[in-house]
């Protein structure tokens, strides 16, 4: 099941909603948990029972791992339970990835089923990663089974995010089950950033995608001005599928009165790549810098530090190394393919060049151009998430830098030939108001980056008011209106 | 009146903070956090760490600080250390 | 909750969502006589219903045709209705011209119809249904004859207006923005002899394109059938002359067709379309005078611009010379 789907909006959430908080009231609020433990695995089976099977698998064997770890806290046990995690997502989700690579290299051809991904996988095997994790570390001491299910299936993060920590929920379910909960409170806050992020997904996303998924259907025949309509149009849909879902997943959290963490802030308006990658997909990147970045760099600084390195290898060895490595896996994390490895590499590459330049004190960029250079880069980045292929990347990339190719549409015929440009039929600014509107959902767009709120990041701070309650009726409105389209969630694949 | 460790921590982590990020205007509570100070990255992070354990003679490990919130949880876990 | 949430949630936002649904009801009550401006079909059929142009032939076809005569002039501005279009609105749509010009204007000696076998078959669905038919062609006769033919399931349910913005609020405003001025395009440049045809290379269609396109030999259904059925009829009631002609097709293609009999068979379809009056239809073919090598092509379809669209436009202007 989705957030933007009838179903969902009509029939499961209020039911839920109606549940929980009447159980709780009555009945106290264990029992309240217990029941959303039920609605959301019936959540996740909606989509495809199966699977139900290996989410609830995973989360019993988990918690095995977890009960070996608090009864003796061996090192290796740890390894054993993130490798049979890891290799349960390379199965499920690598597997023709690895077969097609190993093909390559060895020169044979394989058959290949199509694979169909489990939903979310990736999001609850690292989820229930760090937990382990953090078992070892002594951070978690031994919590009932039940607390864990719930912990790992909770709808509203189940999906796509965010990873949660143990440490940021714990509280809040005994709270709740001690009758101590939220309760209501959070209600209202709740329906508001819930309809904000559902209308950046359907109203906004939904109505670019259309553009960007043909123009990257016939990438080798675009011009220049529509490789850069592209790649900013996918952008945005991007910026607004995710964080939309970020979004609905914060306000249905506060609905059940739980707070869950932020993923997203304004990330297209950061002045830098460190700027941004502290803004985009946020517990995502929390959970790569706490268990991967921060012991590899530690391990490496310290090594540089020792053996007495300069600054230039210091920085290689204790910063770039690291900053390479975690952004390669976590780009294909995203995906099994090369072009998200790539993704990753570009967003390193960005990385590594703001770090060294603040290192090596190149001196501060004035706002603007720091802005400009940071979308440069995720632009590019992004167009590698986007495409079907690592050629088709490079041919969008660089149709965008062919500045002597310019071409008109035929509609401006008049206009090139007066100026003395070449102009024909294109294949995206096919009409004029094909173009037209194209571009007026791309300045729609930035419009809503650079004015719409976080609203999901200050919900504490939103007043009950008119001016609220007309907002978010506009953004309701529109979204259910525009709800019936077909679909195409980009963070879902994972 | 004594200072307390807790103080001294504090003290001592801001000269740190200072002298890493060549800024003599930074100040320190215990609810600070990377969102308050610009500079503070995951790169600055590692610097502060190598730096704490030269000046309070510690061993940090990364299972320890990896997800150190904000100053005080820091200070919390230096005085765990007994440090001072 | 807050006394304030409270009030908020059932009070505040309630209202609120009740308000705009009926604020924005009232926008589209408000401009629901506008017609839309959305594509060329429907600048097309408002220009009919307020221009009259009495020519003496009439020149449709899809967007092979289209190309040339919204770009160049045929011949005199006095001799040609140009009610071409896109093929998205196929026979039926073309029927529904036809009725719309024949009732403002005076009778024409002939409607010459150049179009691709696709179009003769084609009857949209779905979104391209909705946006080229139904919501172009909105009289009650036109109604009727779409509901007789199960296009139409009659009564489409009712929909509040914010529910269906595009449709209801965003096409009336751009449309009433955009009515004027009113006229058929048709006064383009004048065709040029100077102009080289394009040899091949630039961006003429690729093999692969064209063997994807060869493949399909799109059918003529029942209902397309009926709507020619019907075409033939109002031109027979009223002595108009029917000419149908093949427009300009990839010569691989063309050789293609011609091997399968897919041409003949669509002729011999059209021809027995409706009993007696279809029979008298003129077939012709504009590739049996005049090869169009398949790097005249931009796609499997349009020709490229301007040097083939201006041969086209030769032998078009020559058929149409003798019809005035």
């Amino acid at each position: 099941m989705l957030f933007n789907s009838l179903e969902f909006l009509l029939i499961f959430l209020p039911i839920s909603l109606l549940a929980f908080h009447l159980i709780r009231i009555k009945y106290g609020g264990k029992w309240a948990l217990y029941s959303l433990i039920i609605f959301s695995l019936a959540f996740y089976g909606w989509w495809n029972y199966p699977y139900l099977l290996l989410l609830c698998g995973t989360i019993i064997i988990n918690y095995g791992f977890s009960l070996l770890l608090w009864k003796k806290n061996n090192f290796l046990i740890l390894v054993l339970a993130i490798g049979f995690n890891l290799a349960l997502l390379g199965y499920f989700k690598y597997k023709n990835f690895f077969l097609e690579n190993f093909a390559y290299i060895f020169n044979t051809e394989w058959e290949l089923e199509p694979i169909f991904i489990p939903l979310a996988i990736s999001f609850f095997i690292f989820q229930q990663i760090a937990f382990l994790i953090d078992v070892q570390d002594g951070r978690v001491t031994r919590r009932p089974f039940a607390e864990f299910t719930l912990f790992i299936s909770f709808f509203p993060q189940l999906i796509a995010g965010p990873i949660v920590l143990h440490r940021e929920i714990r509280q809040q379910f005994e709270a709740i089950g001690k009758n101590e909960g939220a309760g209501f409170s959070f209600l209202g806050p709740g329906v508001v950033v819930f309809s904000v992020g559902l209308f950046k997904k359907v109203a906004l996303a939904d109505s670019i995608a259309p553009y960007s998924d043909l123009a990257f259907a016939i990438v080798e025949k675009l011009t220049l001005l529509e490789a850069w309509a592209a790649a900013i149009a996918f952008s945005l849909q991007l910026y607004f599928d995710f964080s939309g879902y970020a979004d609905m997943a914060v306000g249905l959290g506060l609905m059940f009165g739980i707070v869950l963490p932020l993923n997203f802030k304004t990330p297209f308006r950061a002045t830098s790549m460190i700027d941004f990658w502290k803004q985009w997909h946020i517990t995502m990147t929390r959970f790569f810098m706490m268990y991967l970045y921060t012991p590899i760099a530690l391990y490496m600084a310290r090594s540089a530090d020792e053996r007495g390195l300069r600054s230039v290898p210091t920085f290689l060895l204790a910063a770039a190394i690291p900053i390479l490595g975690t952004f390669l896996l976590s780009g294909l994390w995203h995906g099994a393919a090369w072009t998200f490895v790539m993704f990753g590499a570009v967003n390193a590459i960005g990385l590594i060049v703001n770090h060294a330049w603040k290192q090596f004190g190149f001196g501060k960029l004035p706002a603007l151009l720091g802005w400009a250079l940071t979308m440069l880069i995720i632009v590019l980045s992004f167009i590698f998430f986007r495409a079907d292929s690592i050629e088709d990347a490079h041919r969008l990339i660089a149709l965008m830098f062919s500045f002597g190719d310019i071409v008109l549409p035929n509609w401006l015929s008049s206009a090139a030939q007066s100026v003395g440009i070449p102009w024909r039929t294109l294949s995206l600014f096919t009409t004029g108001s094909y173009t037209v509107r194209l571009v007026a959902w791309i300045v729609l767009g930035v419009v809503f980056v650079f004015f719409l709120p976080n609203i999901a990041g200050m919900w504490k701070s939103l007043k009950p008011s008119w001016r609220t309650a007309g907002g978010t009726a506009i953004m309701l409105w529109l979204a259910i209106g525009l709800l019936g389209r077909p679909q195409n969630f980009i963070y879902f694949q994972f | 009146m004594t200072i307390s460790s807790q103080d001294r921590i504090l003290k001592h982590l801001t000269i740190i903070f200072r002298e890493i990020f060549d800024d003599d205007d930074i100040v320190l509570t215990l609810e600070s956090t990377a969102d308050d100070i610009e500079e503070w990255d995951s790169l600055n992070q590692i610097k502060i760490i190598l730096e704490c354990e030269k000046f309070f003679q510690v061993k940090l490990k990364a299972r320890d600080i990896r997800s150190l919130n904000n100053v005080g949880e820091m200070v919390d876990h230096l005085m765990r250390l007994r440090v001072y | 909750m807050s006394r304030s949430w409270v009030f908020f949630i059932f009070i505040k936002l309630l209202a609120s969502l009740v308000v705009v649904a009926l604020l924005v009801e009232g926008l589209g009550w408000a401009v629901r006589d506008i017609p839309p401006s959305r594509h060329p079909l429907d600048k097309l059929v408002f220009a009919l219903d307020n221009v009259t142009l009495n020519a003496p032939v009439i020149l449709a076809g899809d967007s092979v045709t289209q190309d040339l005569v919204n770009t160049y002039s045929i011949s005199r501005d006095e001799n040609i209705a140009n009610l071409t279009t896109n093929a998205a609105s196929g026979m039926v749509g073309l029927l529904f011209i036809l009725q719309r010009y024949l009732f403002n204007n005076s009778l024409p000696k002939h409607v010459v119809l150049a179009a691709t076998p696709y179009f003769v078959g084609f009857v949209p669905e779905d979104g391209t249904y909705e946006t080229y038919i139904r919501s172009v062609f909105t009289r009650d006769s036109e109604r009727a004859w779409l509901r007789e033919h199960e296009l139409d399931d009659g009564g489409a349910s009712w929909k509040p207006a914010i529910l269906k913005l595009e449709n209801a609020i965003l096409d009336p405003v751009v449309g009433g923005l955009q009515t004027v001025p009113i006229k058929l395009p048709g006064k383009g440049y004048a065709l040029r002899k100077d102009i080289a045809p394009e040899s091949p290379g630039g961006n003429a269609v690729s093999q692969e394109e064209l063997r994807e396109y060869s493949k399909t030999e799109s059918q003529i259904g029942p209902v397309a059938e009926k709507a020619i059925r019907d075409i033939c009829l109002l031109l027979a009631e009223n002595d108009v002359v029917f000419h149908l002609l093949w427009a300009p097709i990839p010569k691989t293609i063309y050789v293609k067709w011609q091997q399968t009999r897919y041409l003949h068979r669509m002729e011999t379809t059209i021809l027995q379309a409706g009993g007696t009056d279809c029979a008298a239809i003129q077939l012709g073919d504009f590739n049996s005078t005049k090869s169009y090598p398949d790097h005249a092509f931009r796609d499997p379809n349009h020709l490229r611009r301007p040097g083939w669209v201006v041969a086209y436009g030769h032998a078009m202007a020559a058929y149409l010379e003798g019809l005035y």
